[in-house]
């Protein structure tokens, strides 16, 4: 195996690579001791049972108040008409709801790889992180409602119709993932290279002192390492990449998916039939979320909430 | 009482010479850290380094061991230079802090050197165990270093330097963090390993008592920019027990200790 031996790419006596972006949170991950309060089985009950809680009064808030404020139901619907109208309108609302997430999830997936493979790629290089770094961080500011239009053009011209489905997958809408991939690639670019780059610093000249090669430094502690700034990426990319399916899909109005169902239920003027269909991506992107938040737990057992 | 299984250092120790050393951090206003250190260590020596704080003791730890360079002068480790033995894998460093891999356990973190130097086949496996073994940890080989108090965690530390059988080890402050108890639990095992492993060994700390407990020389270092004071060689017989700390003796190299430190020796 080549040996390409990291320390000699870049003078002996710099101090080791401390992260120099600054990160919000302690870096999650380290050996600490963790002074963390005693739970008892009845606290963990009332950490299901206060969201819980939170939700319903909330439901009924919604149920009740805009009534009490004159409001007639046809401008704000009740919450359990729109629930009424879940029912009625799900052979609408089901096959589109399939689109949605489609478009969010295979968005999730590629643009989080092709973001990690970038990651990966500024941590190797500085010159090539110097050069993309701000624009990564510029891109992220622009407002989704703008770029969103740019990338339906940009397909439409080159000819791959709104409508045609991902070759390789079969499923989804191109402008849409465009949207949604976008959406996902930049946090996670971001996270990411900040991750690759905070390593203990300790731990890196243990490596080299063990000259470990630049490619077992990326994969036995840079990645491990990143593994808790990927999820605190996935914490918020996962429902980001439902609200890029929905607003792509507004954008695109060619009425299919949640997004298009939205456009059409505000021609109609048929209200519940619009809070229904937002439900129903709001219920699958929480659901989305939990699997996010389960998969954390298992996988990075390590980290200690703090 | 793990006695039964004693690894059989496969390296012969290596002698580590410093030769009119001078290292400055680079920066727009470079920082002299040594200047004109010179001091050599014996093979199988347990040399001690101390000298107040900021004098470069960790700056002259990491220079021996091909983490810095010098800016000028030489350093030699069984007469090749530190960059050999560092690539053939021959340096074995302990930090202040463990420096552990939250992620993988005490027998995962032992193995990493292993892993790197491929050799995780069943022999390092075992080898692995035993050092955990060796530093009383073979009831934790499973356990992240999270579940570890600080005196374990700088067991598997020191397991994970001894697992590759370096010819020097190089120990930077390793039981400064720890209490007194804890600490003078650790000297005495940390003897037990070393006579039972005979690297040349360089042991950086703060403690007077603890580098006169341990040490064949304890090499005095002045304020930054840090040169070498004076070298005081430690007669007291081995193995040393606790009760050694009692004797007159002990008291007289503590002072000799204390003296070079202020600088009137
Ligand atoms: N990476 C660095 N860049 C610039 N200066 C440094 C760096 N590391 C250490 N120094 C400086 O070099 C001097 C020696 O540092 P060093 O860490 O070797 O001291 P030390 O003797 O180990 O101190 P301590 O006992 O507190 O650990 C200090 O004055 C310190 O400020
Ligand atoms: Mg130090």
């Amino acid at each position: 195996m080549a040996q390409v031996e990291e320390s000699m790419e870049r003078p002996a006596n710099e101090p080791v690579a401390t992260p120099e972006v600054a990160v919000s949170e302690a870096v999650p991950g380290r050996s600490w001791p963790s002074f963390r309060l005693a739970v008892s089985p009845g606290s963990q009950a009332l950490r299901v049972i206060l969201p819980l809680l939170a939700i319903g009064i909330f439901l009924l808030l919604w149920n009740y108040v805009p009534q009490w404020m004159g409001l007639h139901s046809y401008e704000v619907p009740t919450f359990s008409q729109d629930i009424n109208a879940l029912f009625s309108e799900w052979g609408t609302i089901g096959p589109n709801l399939e689109i949605t997430i489609t478009d969010a999830l295979v968005g999730f997936a590629v643009g989080n790889l092709l973001a990690v493979i970038g990651a990966i790629l500024f941590s190797q290089s500085r010159l090539i992180e110097w050069t993309f770094f701000p624009l990564a961080i510029l891109m992220q500011t622009i407002p989704i409602i703008v770029i969103g239009p740019v990338f339906v053009i940009f397909f439409t011209v080159f000819g791959w119709g709104p409508y045609d489905p991902l070759p390789i997958i079969g499923l989804g809408s191109k402008p849409v993932l465009g949207v949604t991939i976008l959406i996902t690639f930049f946090p996670t670019l971001v996270n990411m290279t900040v991750g690759l780059r905070a390593i203990d610093p300790n731990l890196y000249d243990f490596m080299r002192l063990i000259n470990a090669s630049r490619w077992t430094i990326l994969w036995r502690l840079r990645l491990p390492s990143s593994i808790p700034y990927l999820f605190s990426s996935f914490r918020i990319t996962s429902t980001l990449c439902f609200v890029g399916a929905v607003v792509g899909e507004w954008m695109l109005a060619n009425n299919t998916g949640i997004g298009g169902l939205i456009n059409l239920f505000l021609l109609a003027i048929n209200k519940q039939g619009l809070w229904a269909s937002v439900l129903a991506v709001s219920v699958s992107s929480m659901a989305f979320f939990g699997i996010v938040l389960i998969a954390e737990r298992v996988l990075v057992p390590w980290r200690e909430e703090r | 009482m793990h006695d039964e299984h004693l690894p059989s250092a496969s390296q012969q120790p290596a002698s580590i010479d410093v030769h009119s050393v001078n290292y400055y951090y680079p920066g727009k206003v470079p920082l002299l850290a040594i200047t004109n250190a010179s001091f050599s260590v014996g093979p199988g020596e347990f040399v001690s380094i101390i000298g107040p704080s900021g004098c470069g003791k960790s700056t002259m730890l990491r220079l021996i061991a091909d983490l810095l360079r010098p800016t000028s002068g030489q350093i030699a480790i069984g007469g090749q230079p530190p960059e050999r033995l560092r690539r053939s894998r021959q340096i074995g460093f302990v930090f202040q802090d463990a420096a552990l891999m939250p992620w993988r356990s005490s027998f995962g973190n032992v193995m990493l050197p292993l892993q790197v130097m491929r050799r995780a086949g069943k022999e390092g496996k075992a080898k692995a165990d035993e050092m955990l073994r060796l530093v009383g940890l073979g009831d934790f080989r499973n356990k992240r270093p999270a579940e570890l108090s600080g005196g374990m965690r700088q067991r598997v530390s020191i397991a994970r330097a001894l697992t590759y059988s370096p010819k020097v080890l190089l120990m930077d402050e390793p039981f400064g963090a720890l209490d007194q108890i804890t600490r003078d639990e650790m000297n005495q095992e940390l003897l037990r390993i070393w006579e039972t492993n005979r690297a040349t060994l360089v042991f950086v700390t703060h403690s007077i008592s603890e580098a006169v407990f341990l040490s064949d020389r304890v090499v005095v270092m002045s304020p930054r920019p840090g040169t070498i004071r004076q070298s005081i060689t430690i007669g007291l017989s081995r193995p040393r027990l606790p009760a050694i700390k009692h004797e007159p003796g002990f008291f007289e190299y503590e002072t000799q200790v204390l003296r070079a430190l202020e600088g009137d020796a």
